[in-house]
């Protein structure tokens, strides 16, 4: 394993230990809080708010919530703490010569950690249910490089400039709260009218969504275009987060 | 093999600024207006030298001058404003001690968390952990959380992590100030064998008689310049020499300032060598009387806690304003360090004690076997007096003798 490599999976046990250290559970609260919220989920809304699915092949709507929040809390939780990672860690960075980078990514991959840990849960209990599509693990995996990209990409752009500016993080708050809205996650894409379906289409995050549930309750794949048009959003992302980083790091130590 | 080949450290003009901005919100117009709003806070300028592999460097200077900010560019963490820098060889920086280490996690843990931070791969920390362990000496303290060590402790696990990764250039920042006189003694050391053993340090601190024992070479930074640069004798040396100019105008300004005693800044606990008893072999009662030019022996008997550790002894006469008068020292002698017992007796002999009229205090220091670290002192106050047959007004006989000039006014007389 690289040094870089080596650090990264360190930090990310770090990020993941701090957690739970103190605690007589331990890591396992990691299952406890994603199999409390399905249960939540399922008894919401299949007792109480019956929520019709349209053009959707799962009846369950707290399986369809849950298969669209998977990629979301990733995103979400990846971004908004990895915005702050350079800010929060700032005493290693003005002491310490390493990669900084290594900081934010960490806490992207522990964001990853416990999404796959509710991902795993529920694939078991979606395998019972019978509406696991196994065929279509290579979508679910694309979907997660997909988020991966774009989690890391924005969380480095962000965390960058938030050493400079420390107004990001609000803006960033806005950004996300209403990207969570235009993201079909709590509603299924059945139900936007049609011209508004075409805007919809372009969020990449529609993409990833898709890829996850195609998996879990045996959705419709996304087209190719876009699939290709993730891949390449997925990538820029990268890069800039990258480019804009790297340019940054520089100056972190005098602005801390 | 060429000057540039056999250099640790080669910089050139190196300039750091900081740019200041009234308010965080002046970024960001200064940003969309394209007109600077910011004042320009110029840390270092034109700094240039070189440093020789197996050197160490002393960085010397008041506070806020510039030195933790050449530290800080020699560590990579931050980088110069104009001017290059070339830093070669594995390098570790001891900025901050213990400055990785997360409070919840164990002493391992942290150890292996601050490795990677500092390069380090899974495989080198594997090899190298049972000897940080062993040489911070926590115990079984390494197996419980960080929160619960004193700052000593962590201290003591943050050297160690720094010092075992097998730097080429060390730099360090004051890190030893702090910690008790047992491990500051223990990194002292390790420091210095570092240095002997080829490695290049790079030390900043304001205790200028540790900065002498580990380099050879100084430098002085006033107010982000190289105000000397050399032998560090030399600079010491216009440095203190600068310090006393500075304190007497303020002294005239303000009145005199309460001058701390050298001897108060060297902690000893007494833990590893004790002074068991002083006394003077020539005088009598509780404040012995001696006539000018008397013999004066001091009796030292001390206790060491290992028959390995080795020993220097000294001791300084003060006059009753506190000011040094001498200074006696094993070491200045010229005599090897005292070593291999567990009690010992030395004697100090000043044949014609120099003094006039007054009285005199005396610290007894115990010193190890470099005469840096203090194992311990004692202070005697109001230890001797000497007694005037005439009207002295100086501290000091200089022994002087009257010719008699008569023959000379003779052959005046013609």
């Amino acid at each position: 394993m690289s040094r870089f490599g080596f650090l990264l999976r360190e930090l990310v046990l770090r990020d993941l230990r701090s957690r739970y250290t103190g605690s007589a559970f331990g890591f396992l609260w990691a299952f406890v809080h994603p199999l409390w919220q399905l249960a939540l989920y399922s008894l919401v809304f299949s007792v109480i708010l019956r929520i019709p699915l349209v053009g959707e092949r799962t009846e369950s709507f707290a399986a369809f919530l849950f298969a669209g929040l998977l990629p979301w809390m990733a995103f979400q939780e990846g971004v908004s703490r990895g915005a702050t990672a350079i800010l929060d860690n700032g005493h290693l960075v003005k002491k310490m010569r390493f990669p900084s980078q290594v900081l934010v990514l960490s806490v992207v991959f522990s964001a990853l950690v416990h999404s796959s840990i509710a991902l795993a849960l529920f694939a078991i209990l979606q395998g019972v249910r019978g509406e696991l599509d196994p065929g279509a693990l290579h979508w679910l995996l694309a979907g997660v490089a997909g988020q991966l990209g774009l989690t890391a990409g924005l969380a480095l752009l962000m965390a960058a400039l938030q050493v400079y500016l420390r107004d990001v993080v609000h803006v960033l708050g806005l950004v996300l709260s209403a990207l969570f809205y235009v993201t079909p996650i709590v509603y299924p894409v059945g139900l936007v009218p049609e011209r508004l379906a075409a805007w919809l289409a372009t969020n990449p995050l529609t993409t990833v969504v898709a890829l996850y549930r195609s998996f879990l309750i045996s959705g419709r794949p996304p087209s190719p275009v876009a699939l290709i048009g993730l891949a390449a959003v997925a990538l820029v992302a990268l890069g800039a987060g990258l480019l804009v980083f790297r340019g940054l790091a520089a100056g972190f130590s005098d602005e801390l | 093999m060429t000057a540039a080949d056999s250099s640790a450290v080669l910089a050139r003009d190196l300039v750091k600024e900081y740019h200041l901005y009234p308010t965080p919100g002046s970024r960001v117009l200064e940003w969309l207006t394209r007109r600077p709003r910011h004042r320009v806070f110029r840390a270092l300028s034109n700094v240039t030298f070189e440093q020789a592999r197996g050197e160490g460097l002393a960085v010397i200077g008041e506070n806020g001058a510039g030195k933790s900010t050449l530290l800080k560019l020699l560590a990579g963490v931050t980088q110069p404003s104009a001017g290059s820098l070339e830093v070669k060889g594995r390098t570790a920086a001891i900025l901050e001690l213990g400055a990785g280490f997360h409070p919840d996690f164990t002493g391992r843990q942290n150890i292996r968390l601050t490795a990677a931070l500092l390069g380090l791969t899974d495989q080198e920390i594997r090899e190298r952990e049972s000897e940080i362990v062993a040489w911070s000496e926590l115990g079984e303290f390494i197996d419980r959380p960080v929160r619960e060590y004193s700052s000593g402790m962590a201290v003591r696990l943050g050297f160690s992590i720094a010092t075992q990764v097998d730097p080429e250039v060390l730099i360090v920042d004051e890190a030893l100030s702090v910690g008790d006189g047992y491990f500051q003694k223990k990194s002292m050391d390790r420091m210095v064998a570092f240095v002997e053993g080829g490695g290049t340090l790079l030390f900043c601190s304001h205790a200028l008689y540790l900065v002498s024992a580990f380099c050879t070479r100084a430098m002085w930074l006033r107010n982000g310049e190289i105000a000397a640069l050399g032998r560090t004798g030399d600079v010491v040396r216009e440095y203190e020499r600068f310090l006393v100019a500075k304190q007497k105008a303020s002294e005239t300004r303000q009145g005199p300032a309460a001058r701390p005693s050298p001897v108060a800044e060297r902690p000893g606990t007494g833990a590893l060598g004790r002074i068991v008893s002083v006394s003077q072999l020539d005088g009598a009662g509780e404040t012995p009387i001696y006539e000018p030019w008397a013999p004066f022996r001091l009796e030292v008997t001390f206790e060491s806690a290992d028959p390995g550790l080795g020993f220097h002894v000294g001791a300084l006469i003060h006059a009753e304003d506190d000011t040094v008068l001498s200074a006696l020292g094993s070491r200045v002698c010229g005599h090897a360090a005292l070593t291999g017992r567990r009690r010992y007796r030395i004697v100090m002999d000043v044949p014609n004690l120099p003094y006039q009229k007054g009285l005199y205090h005396l610290s007894v220091l115990l010193l190890d076997e470099r005469a840096l670290h203090v194992y311990d002192q004692r202070q005697v106050r109001r230890a001797f007096g000497v007694v005037g047959h005439h009207w002295d007004p100086g501290p000091f006989g200089i022994g002087q003798r009257f010719l008699d000039l008569s023959a000379e006014d003779e052959t005046r007389g013609d």
